[in-house]
Formats: structure tokens, sequence, C-alpha cells
């Protein structure tokens, strides 16, 4: 074990020179930088002005799902690649013991029971989560939110199913085979939308949609379309990284 | 006051890095090295943000409340930001999944212990 402290303080050592070099950098590079905002430049202005072109008060939105559409899609991929990784690292190899244990606890102690009062609060805010996943969804371009918070949002609200005790029920609301197939279209949708605006305006993910008017809500043609079909993706993806996770079964009393 | 609170998301961006360095180097435990890693990245996007916003600036969104001379924070920065908390929750995802993987394998989480080559 004293080796091993020795190789600890050695790797400090070396930290502390190369920290020390690292950290003066940072700071003086910031410090020069703190006077300085992006924030009113004229490439903001710019941005803004061509969200509100694009029928999307939220400049956030405009920049996501239009101009750097592209981009977006290429995070949706990322979402789409950690989950199946998720899976491909986690799977079950010979040799290996048995992935389905149940978990151990101390002996002579029992997993103690979700309290009543957890299990009441959570079930309570299933709904409301969820039909707030849904607003934001759809008021994405219009004012604070987009599709990759309303992704998160769904998935907080299963989780609160399983906070709640209720691993079989979320389960049954998110089975993994449709969790799949939703996550390939939605990612496939996007896609398509991509290839319209190449069909009809030559290029990649162009707005080709009607516009509608500002402050609408259907409006900003693909803005909305792209948020609502990363909302699913992103929903998806997650779902199947915490069902990849919660394979271990629970050993608590699921109330009948 | 305007100087000090443009500078205090850049300074704790720059500590929240400079820690999560630490952790990675100090550590000797494979779930401390992954949530060190998300340290950095944390100070990454708050760097984002920080960066496109100045005192008084509200959201990017426009609407009847906002002016048309309203100063509005970067939206470009945020977009980045979104983006990349995002792709942190997978990177970190895919991380702890080779903890996983490497514990049920070796039965240790120190990285010391990992030097032996098992064929």
């Amino acid at each position: 074990m004293s080796a091993r402290s020795r190789d600890v303080r050695r790797r400090l050592l070396v930290f502390a020179v190369s920290g020390a070099v690292l950290g003066t950098a940072l700071l003086a590079g910031l410090l020069d930088l703190a006077p300085a905002t992006s924030a009113g430049s004229d490439l903001a202005g710019l941005l803004v002005d061509a969200a509100v072109e694009q029928r999307s008060p939220n400049a956030v939105s405009g920049v996501l799902f239009d101009l750097r559409a592209t981009d977006t899609l290429g995070e949706a991929l990322a979402l789409f690649a950690a989950s199946a990784g998720l899976q491909l690292v986690l799977r079950e190899l010979p040799g290996e013991g048995r992935r389905h244990e149940p978990r151990r606890g101390a002996p002579g102690r029992s997993v103690p029971a979700t309290s009543d009062a957890v299990r009441a609060a959570a079930l309570a805010l299933v709904v409301p989560t969820a039909v707030f996943a849904v607003y934001v969804t759809f008021r994405g371009h219009l004012s604070l939110g987009g599709g990759l918070q309303a992704g998160a949002l769904a998935v907080t609200a299963l989780a609160l199913v399983f906070l709640a005790g209720r691993y079989r029920a979320q389960r049954h609301f998110a089975p993994d085979r449709q969790l799949d197939v939703l996550e390939a279209v939605s990612l496939g949708g996007y896609v398509l939308v991509g290839l319209a605006g190449l069909v009809v305006a030559g290029a990649f993910l162009t707005n080709v949609l009607p516009l509608g008017a500002l402050g609408e809500l259907v409006s900003s043609g693909t803005i909305l379309a792209l948020s609502f079909l990363v909302a699913i993706e992103a929903g998806a993806a997650v779902l199947l990284i915490v069902a990849e996770v919660q394979e271990e079964p629970l050993e608590r009393e699921e109330p009948a | 006051m305007s100087a000090v609170v443009d500078a205090l998301p850049l300074l704790v961006a720059a500590w929240l890095i400079l820690a999560g360095l630490y952790g990675i180097v100090a550590t000797r435990d494979l779930q401390h090295t992954v949530l060190c890693t998300s340290l950095v990245h944390a100070g990454a996007w708050l760097l984002l943000v920080g960066v496109g916003h100045t005192e008084g600036a509200t959201a990017p969104v426009i609407d009847e409340d906002v002016g048309a001379g309203a100063a509005l924070a970067d939206p470009l920065v945020q977009a980045l930001a979104v983006t990349d908390i995002v792709v942190g929750v997978a990177v970190t995802a895919l991380l702890l999944a080779c903890v996983v993987r490497i514990k049920r394998r070796y039965d240790t989480l120190d990285p010391a212990d990992l030097d032996v080559l098992r064929g």
C-alpha cells in the first residue's frame, strides 16, 4: 500500500507543476476576457434577427434547429450511439457471474421499503411532469424550452414512477422494444426533414415548411418539427440508458 | 460591480476545471475519475454561458416584454451549452458503463490493479 501512496504522491507532484502553469494561464486568459462579452454583439443581434425571420422568437431554438440543425443531428446521433454503446458494454458475457443476482444487503438486514410520503409525492408529480414535458416541446420555438429539455422532462416523469416503487409499471409504460423503435423513427424523421430541404431548396435541413405567423403555436416551419423529433429521440435514448442500468431486479415489495 | 459579475462565472469555471483535473490525477477510484470528468465538463459549459452573458442581459427570447433595444444574451453560446450538456450526459453514461464492466470483470475499481495482462 505504501508503494501506492508513493505513486499518488509522485502524480500529485507532477500535477502541482503542470496544474500551476495551467491555472495561471487559464486565469490570466479569463481575466483578460472578462470585460468582453458576446452578449449584444453584432453576431448575437444577427442570430436573433435570423430566428425572428424564421418565426421563432426563441433565438436559442432558432440556432439549434435551423442555423446549427446539422450539429443537432450529430448530437442526436451521439445520444443514439451512447444508448447503443451502453447496451453493448453491459451485455452479459460468457463466464461472468449471473447478472440478475438479487442485490444482497448486509446479513440480517432488509432493504427499507419506500416510504409512503415518497410514494405519494412521486405518483402525484408523474402526470404534471408528463404534461409539462409536452408543453415544453411545443413552446420551444416561442419561449423558453425545446426538444432536449422536453426529452429530459419525459425521462423525469418515468423516473418518478420508478421512485414510487412501481418498477414494473415503468417498464410497462416504456418497454425497451418500443423505445428502440421510437428512437430510430425519430432520428430517421430528422434526416427525412433534412432531405426534404435538400430536395425542395437545394440544401440539407433548409426550413421548407410553411412558416406561419410569429408567436403562433404552429409556426416556424421545420424548427418546431425538428424540436418535436429531438424531444422523442432524447427521451427514448436516455430512457434506454436508464433501463439498461436498472436491469438488476430490486428486492422490494411492489404494491399490488 | 459589473466587472465582478462578468468575471465570476469565468472564475468559477476555471476553478471547476482545475478541481476536476486535480481529482482525476489524485483519485484511486474509477467512479471518482468519471465524476471528476463531469466536473471539468461542467466548467466548460459554465464558461460558454458566462462568455455570452453580461449584467442586465435577458434571455434571447423576443416577446412583448422585451423591447427592441434590450440587451440580450448571446443565443449561440447558449445553444452550444445545451448541446454540450446533452453530449456530456451521454459520455458520462458510457464511461460509467465501462466502470461497471471493469468491476464485473476484475472485481476492482482501483486503476492500479488493472496493470495485469490476461489472456
